[in-house]
């Protein structure tokens, strides 16, 4: 009997240490993750250079960019650890680009009149937004966790931009 | 009488006990400034100033490193400058000696490159350079670390400095990354018909200006049908078919600032002197890795003339450059065969294994290029390539390609009369967006190597680039061929103007047609880079400097190759030597006194300084009956020698003046001995250039003529006259008629000194001319007494 209750507690110790490592991991990735977010949207380059896989290398963002990522919002819903990676899920609200483009004038005939009407609608403060829910991936580089850009990340921090070329696609066969 | 003595031996005393060293800062490592040939392509010879450190190590200020170097110089300070070859910086601390090595693309920033290594100068000094104390570096070292390749010969530095390596592409990666092809491009017309032209306008201004550096996975969910995905890399081994007539000539200018001309270069030193052509032939093998493709004996045979290392260059660099583009194909399908990026999930798969298959049906390629189309060059084109510019040669190089691949990759013929170019172009950008992901992290590896011990990580940065530029430029190629194809399949008579003009469709044909080129030039710069990779191992101890690699050639610069002007000089009252002016009167502002005693007599009555050494003539107090001679010492006083001595009644020459010319000291009232300072020999003056020079000795007195490195100086009656030796022009830079006598002293960068009698022989002055002004100013003022004048007797 004595010996029953030894064992069983040394595997309750041993399940609460191993639920503290398992939480642990998330929770780093976690703040990794909020930094992304964060870093985003003050487009701090060195912040974001050092949450981003392969981020090292900063491209200086354009007006319309800068005006895209002040109008971003995140939400964080809950993360899980598999293996290697920490998957965040979360929502993204972003600009709505989809609406924003359907509802150019029809004046616009011109790449530079559509970049000028594109500037003046990005800046409306009532500009179509949408929330975007993504699966956030994080992964381990140089012993920190940084996030993978994938495909669903850059099309909710574009809102939709790869959805809308995903439609075109399909709908001219390309 | 007993008092008198004792005077005079406390005053011997204090003579004897005085220092001998009259000269301040006697010792220097440092060498006057000469000159050193340096022979550059568009320049031709040119001779820099430079200075030697211990008579080994040859300085030269930060302007002249810029020039050699080709780089432009800003300072960030006085002590800190950097070298910029347009991204490629090379920042120099000169208070700390240390050298930072970075690159500078567009947005600003600097990436530090070779962070392992700890580069400083190998010495730090500072010199006066054009009358500018300024640092003064070695040369050799700003030369490796700017990537720079030297041989040596007949007394001159021949430089192969590189328009850029790949570093310069590599800091380039903003622009590169523009030069993609988006997805709404490629679209095209069809967004419009289905969503409008305002949609289709604005998705385009948004994919022009959003910069998605690192947002590209590729757009595109359809599934890639293996057998069209197969057509698409067919075509990546052709060169561009539309880059023909004026797209040619836009590819051309685009192309031509990043070309180096090393046929020229050769042709140009070929033509100098009897071992022009010896001295490019070793420049030619020593410098370009292309010069190491083996062309037949025959075609080497083939080239005769003045112009024939010209030819030879030509040869094997279109035969090196036809090697590098069959043999990067084959090297890209093999990297694409094994990429790994699960973010781009089956899409990467299919390539995975489409490359991997023709990898392996291609790989025993008969890349015998390089003596076929040696073959070609000298059947078909001979002396046709010797006029044509670097781009002229690249093209004929890349129509070499097409007339080899056609004749041994059928299915290349095949795929481009497949007809599927609007695909092509879509696929190939998908691919783009792939490589795209891949270069940005082999580039951030490639800039954090800390060390580079081989060129590996370079040329794979190399093939991942040339491979994105690759898809790049062959997506725009194929976009213009739907284009123009569609345009022609409902307007059959239209002419290349016409569809110029209306063939467009997201943009115009002419738009088109620079995108194409702008990521064709990528695609030749990296090309032209791969020459100079050699020379980018770069190591903070330069234990490789001295190299005879090919692409990273570098001799040791004898330091006699710098050349000191030495100006004859004469005896005087006043003579500078590092910058201080003496003078054998009292001190007055801008000059020191001279305080050393004669090694015999009674004073210095003369002096002058001559290739580190001084000189001085001595004598006897008096102005006639005296006793003279003249001595050398370093500038210290130290190592003294007699050269020639004329005790009263011995009917020596006069040793109260001399000029120094040419290793020789002439003496004598009437200049009629002289005294060799290198084999020690003294005689009488026959000959006819010691006649000539002692003559000018004795006329010394009667014009003060001066030397100056630009020209000489020389009195008049009230008058000084400057005569240029360039163009050959006198000048009269001073004039007073009641300074009548003038006698000039001496000549500084800055000033002219000069003493003169008033023309009421009351007083006499010492005056000091700003040769930039032309202002005279009285140092200081005396009764005139004995011969009058202020150094008198």
């Amino acid at each position: 009997m004595k010996k029953r209750w030894e064992i069983l507690l040394v595997l309750l110790v041993a399940a609460v240490l191993l639920t503290g490592c398992k939480a642990k991991a998330p929770q780093e990735a976690q703040e990794a993750c909020e930094s992304f977010f964060a870093a985003f949207t003050s487009q701090d380059e060195a912040a974001l250079a050092a949450v981003l896989e392969g981020g090292e290398l900063s491209m200086p963002a354009s007006q319309m960019q800068q005006l895209m990522e002040e109008k971003l919002a995140f939400s964080i819903k809950e993360s899980k650890k598999d293996g290697d990676t920490v998957t965040i899920s979360a929502v993204i609200t972003a600009v709505d680009l989809e609406q924003v483009l359907l509802s150019l004038p029809e004046s616009v005939n011109s790449q530079e009149t559509a970049r000028e009407a594109l500037l003046a609608a990005l800046q409306k403060e009532d500009v179509p937004r949408k929330d975007f829910s993504v699966e956030v991936l994080l992964v381990q580089q140089d012993g920190k966790w940084v996030v993978r850009m994938t495909r669903d990340l850059a099309d909710a921090l574009l809102g939709g931009y790869y959805s809308i070329l995903d439609k075109l696609a399909e709908e001219v066969g390309a | 009488m007993k008092k008198l003595w004792k005077i005079m031996a406390v005053c011997l005393a204090v003579v004897l006990a005085l220092p001998p060293l009259a000269v301040q800062g006697a010792e220097s490592h440092l060498s006057e400034v000469g000159e050193l040939a340096v022979y550059m392509e568009g320049q031709g010879t040119v001779k820099v100033p430079a200075v030697l450190y211990d008579e080994e190590i040859i300085l030269v200020s930060p302007e002249t490193a810029a020039n050699l170097t080709g780089a432009e110089l800003s300072w960030e300070s006085d002590e800190e400058f950097v070298l910029n070859r347009d991204g490629y910086l090379v920042a120099v601390d000169t208070a700390s000696g240390n050298i930072q090595i970075a690159l500078a693309p567009e947005d600003g920033k600097a990436y530090g490159l070779y962070q392992g290594e700890s580069f400083s100068l190998l010495v730090n000094q500072r010199a006066v350079f054009a009358q500018e104390e300024v640092p003064a570096v070695p040369l050799e070292q700003i030369l490796y670390l700017m990537n720079v390749q030297w041989i040596c010969a007949d007394d001159r530095v021949y430089l192969y400095r590189p328009r850029e390596t790949a570093w310069n592409v590599a800091a380039d990666y903003i622009s590169m990354f523009q030069s993609l092809p988006t997805t709404p491009e490629i679209l095209g017309e069809s967004v419009a018909d289905h969503w409008g032209n305002s949609f289709k306008y604005g998705l385009l201004a948004f994919a022009d200006e959003v910069k998605l550096g690192f947002l590209i996975p590729f757009a595109g969910a359809e599934i890639w049908e293996e057998g069209k995905t197969k057509e698409s890399l067919l075509t990546l081994a052709n060169p561009c078919e539309n880059i023909t007539g004026d797209l040619q000539q836009q590819a051309q200018i685009s192309s031509d600032k990043f070309l180096g001309d090393l046929g020229k270069l050769a042709s140009d030193i070929g033509q100098m002197g009897d071992s022009g052509a010896k001295v490019a032939e070793k420049l030619i093998k020593s410098v370009s890795t292309w010069s190491q493709v083996e062309l037949p004996s025959d075609v080497s045979d083939f080239f005769t003339g003045a112009d024939y290392m010209g030819k030879v260059v030509t040869a094997f660099t279109i035969a090196g450059r036809s090697n590098t583009w069959t043999e990067g194909y084959l090297s890209q399908l093999s990297y694409l065969s094994e990429v790994e990026a699960p973010e781009f999930g089956d899409f990467c798969q299919v390539i995975n294994r489409t490359a991997a298959s023709l990898a392996g049906e291609y790989e025993n390629y008969p890349f015998t290029a390089a003596k076929e189309i040696g073959k070609i060059i000298a059947g078909a084109l001979g002396d046709a390539l010797a006029g044509k510019t670097p781009f002229g040669k690249a093209v004929e190089a890349y129509n070499l390609v097409h007339t080899f691949v056609a004749a041994n990759l059928p299915a290349v013929q095949l795929a481009e009369q497949a007809g599927d170019n609007a695909s092509a172009a879509k696929r190939l950008s998908d691919l783009s967006a792939l490589v795209w992901n891949q270069y940005v992290s082999v580039l951030a590896d490639t800039i954090n190597l800390e060390s580079h011990d081989s060129t590996e990580a370079i040329a794979r940065l190399r093939l991942v680039g040339s491979l994105l530029m690759n898809t790049a430029t062959h997506s725009y190629d194929s976009l213009y061929s739907a284009w123009k194809n569609e345009y022609l399949a409902k307007n059959p008579e239209a002419s290349a103007s016409e569809i110029l003009e209306k063939a467009g469709d997201t943009m115009t044909m002419e738009e088109l047609g620079q995108k194409l080129v702008n990521a064709q030039t990528f695609l030749t710069r990296w090309e032209e880079t791969s020459q100079y990779d050699p020379s980018l191992l770069l190591y903070g101890d330069m234990h490789n400097l001295a190299s005879t690699t090919v692409g990273a050639y570098r001799e040791k610069i004898p330091p006699e190759y710098v050349k000191f002007v030495v100006l004859p000089v004469f005896s005087s009252n006043i003579a500078q030597y590092q910058g201080t002016v003496y003078t054998l009167g009292k001190a007055l502002p801008g000059l020191t006194e001279f305080t050393m005693a004669p090694g015999s007599y009674d004073y210095i009555c003369a002096i002058g300084f001559y290739k580190n050494r001084l000189y001085y003539a001595c004598k006897t107090t008096g102005t006639s009956e005296i006793s003279s001679a003249i001595y050398v010492c370093n500038p210290d006083g130290s190592d003294l020698q007699l050269i020639a001595d004329a005790p009263v009644g011995s009917g020596k020459p006069n040793c109260t003046a001399f000029l120094i010319q040419d290793d020789r000291l002439y003496y004598g009232y009437y200049g009629e001995a002289y005294y060799d300072l290198t084999t020690g020999e003294s005689g009488e003056c026959w000959g006819d250039k010691d006649m000539e020079c002692g003559t000018r000795l004795a006329s010394h007195r009667d014009s003060y003529l001066t030397y100056a490195p630009n020209g000489q100086y020389y009195k008049g009656y009230g008058t000084i006259t400057f005569y240029n030796k360039e163009d050959q022009t006198e000048t009269v830079i001073y004039e007073n008629s009641q300074m009548p006598s003038i006698q000039i002293q001496a000549v500084t960068e800055d000033y002219l000194y000069f003493t003169t009698i008033h023309k009421n022989g009351m007083n006499c002055s010492l005056m000091r001319l700003n040769l930039q002004t032309l202002q005279a100013e009285e140092l200081d003022v005396r009764p005139a007494v004995g011969s009058g004048y202020y150094f008198a007797w």
